[in-house]
Order: C-alpha cells, then structure tokens, then sequence
C-alpha cells in the first residue's frame, strides 16, 4: 500500500475521530500500545 | 518530503590475524567498541564514526567462517586466504589438505588470532537519497515495487577515510596482520579516495539501521512529521520509528525510537483519546 493512499485511509479514519499509526518495525508499536493501556488504565 | 533523506550507517570493515591469540567466538557477537569519537570539532568537517571490536572471528566478512576456513584446510583450498601457496596466494586453491591433529591445530593455531574491526559512519541526510515507487516493476499483488536511490556525500566518505587511518594506527598497536581483501572493480559499493598520495578503494556494507524518509521538523516544506510523530498532513495520522529520525549520527536507532514511541504515545492519549 503507498504512502498516499494509508494517508488518504488516515483521513478517513478521521472522520471516524480515529488515528492511524504507521511504521517499518514492531518495536515502536509494541511499545506505544502498552504505554498506552498502561496510561489509559 | 516522503521517502527523502533516507540513512543507514554505512559500515566499513577491515580484518586480520593478531599476533597473540584472541579467541573469538566465544560470547556476545559484540565484547566492546569505541564509542568516544562520536563528536568534537572534526564534525565541521568529516562525519564522525563508532567502532565495534568484533568477537565473531571472520564470520562476517568471510562468508560463513569457521567452516570456510575448516574446509579450506580440508579440502586444500584457499577461500579465506588462510591457506595460500607461496607462488599464487590469491588462487583459490590452496596449499595444504590436512587431516587429523595436524588439521585440528592448524585450526586452533588460526581461529583464536580472528580479528575483526567495523566502523558505523553517520551518514548526512541527502535528500537525493530517496524511496520511491517504480513506474516499471510490479510485486505479485500489482503494487509498484520501491526503487531506491542511495549514495554517501563527501562529508561522509571523509569519515571513512579516517576510519580507515584509525585503522591502520589500531593494526599496528595491535600487531595484526591485515587480510581485509581488495575491493573488486566492479564491487556496487566501491569509491576510492586520494589518501596520502595513494589511491585507496572503499566498499560499505549496510548496518541495517535505516533511518529517514519521514523525516521530523517543525516546517511542513521541509519535514513530513512533527515533533511528536504526527503527519504534517493529517493530523491523525503518526508514523513510528526510525524513518522519522532528521539525522543518523552513529549510534543504534533503537533507543532512540523507543524513546519516541513512548512521547508519541503520550501525546496520542493527551491529544486524541476521547473518554
């Protein structure tokens, strides 16, 4: 999938009061999720 | 800006036999480095580098050694350069097949003296390095496959050579022999620079630490994201790890976009979560 077209899904995911989160690696989004259920409690 | 800038850090490599016996390949890949000659003045003028001090013997850069070197001392060939006949010792055959205890020592006498030396140089973000979409080559699903163009600056050549000075003055404290083997006419990577009245050639190897294509700024025109993660563009779109890093510098990216994970998750549940 290109670039422009995850861009044009992040836009309509908006729309949906959604975000996208993109990346290469699993790392990043292993950690972001778990800071983000630790946080979020 | 997307898929501009693109980074690794481009290795360079050298590797030889020291006098007294080592013995690699024992333990971490990677025993020690030097890691203080990241910054100082230098930096106005030539990229700056990190140094691994290997512990995998040949491994690397002798593709598959120990067994290379083992079937060379078998079979009478000279792959690793270890076993050469003194009237051609660049033919790949070699000089002695051995079998039994004198095959065992010749391999203990060799492997324990590996040596192997890298040196990670930061690569400057050009934007002509760059990731795009081929007009001519299709995957199997029909999408474009990516086309990659990709390239060191001179500031970052600079850092070769002198990681290569550095290695040289590190051979001779060592007493290492060197067998890092000459680069080949039509090696991809090759360059070659004027050093000391000599031309030397060059070859990298990737570190497979890529970085860039994303990168963070707070201009729009000159950045794809901002500080947290987060597309210039769509405001709810972020991208995640390293390709948003502006700069390679010469340490491993991991901690680094663990680091910005954590601030771009932050800011999601500040900025976006809705309870």
């Amino acid at each position: 999938m290109s670039i422009r077209s995850l861009q044009r899904a992040g836009a309509a995911d908006r729309r949906r009061h959604a975000v996208t989160v993109l990346g290469r690696s699993a790392l990043p989004f292993a950690l972001l999720c778990h800071e983000i259920v630790v946080r979020a409690g | 800006m997307v898929g501009r800038n693109l980074m690794d850090h481009p290795y360079y490599v050298a590797w030889g036999l020291t006098e007294k016996q080592i013995y690699p390949y024992r333990g971490p890949l990677i025993t020690s480095g030097i890691g203080d000659l990241c910054d100082g003045p230098f930096r106005n003028r030539r990229a700056a580098f990190r140094v691994d001090i290997d512990n995998e013997g040949w491994n690397f850069v002798v593709n598959g050694d120990p067994n290379v070197t083992t079937l060379d001392f078998v079979n009478g060939l000279n792959n690793s350069r270890l076993n050469p006949r003194p009237d051609h010792p660049d033919d790949l055959l070699g000089k002695d097949a051995l079998f039994g205890k004198p095959l065992a020592d010749k391999l203990n006498e060799k492997f324990t003296r590996q040596f192997r030396v890298g040196f990670l140089v930061e690569q400057t973000p050009d934007l002509d390095n760059r990731v795009t979409l081929s007009r001519e080559f299709k995957d199997g699903l029909g999408l474009p496959r990516p086309e990659i163009s990709y390239n060191l600056s001179d500031y970052t050549r600079q850092g070769f050579v002198a990681a290569y000075r550095m290695k040289n003055l590190l051979f001779q404290k060592m007493h290492v022999t060197e067998f890092t083997t000459k680069v080949e006419d039509d090696e991809p990577t090759r360059f070659d620079e004027l050093i000391d009245g000599k031309i030397v050639s060059f070859r990298y190897y990737g570190a497979g630490h890529i970085m860039g294509t994303c990168r963070m700024g707070d201009d729009p025109k000159q950045s794809v994201v901002d500080k947290y993660q987060r597309s210039h563009d769509h405001k709810n779109l972020y991208v995640v790890g390293s390709s948003t890093f502006p700069t390679g510098a010469t340490a491993n990216p991991t901690l680094t976009l663990a680091a910005l994970s954590l601030q771009t998750a932050k800011h999601i549940l500040d900025t976006d979560f809705r309870r």
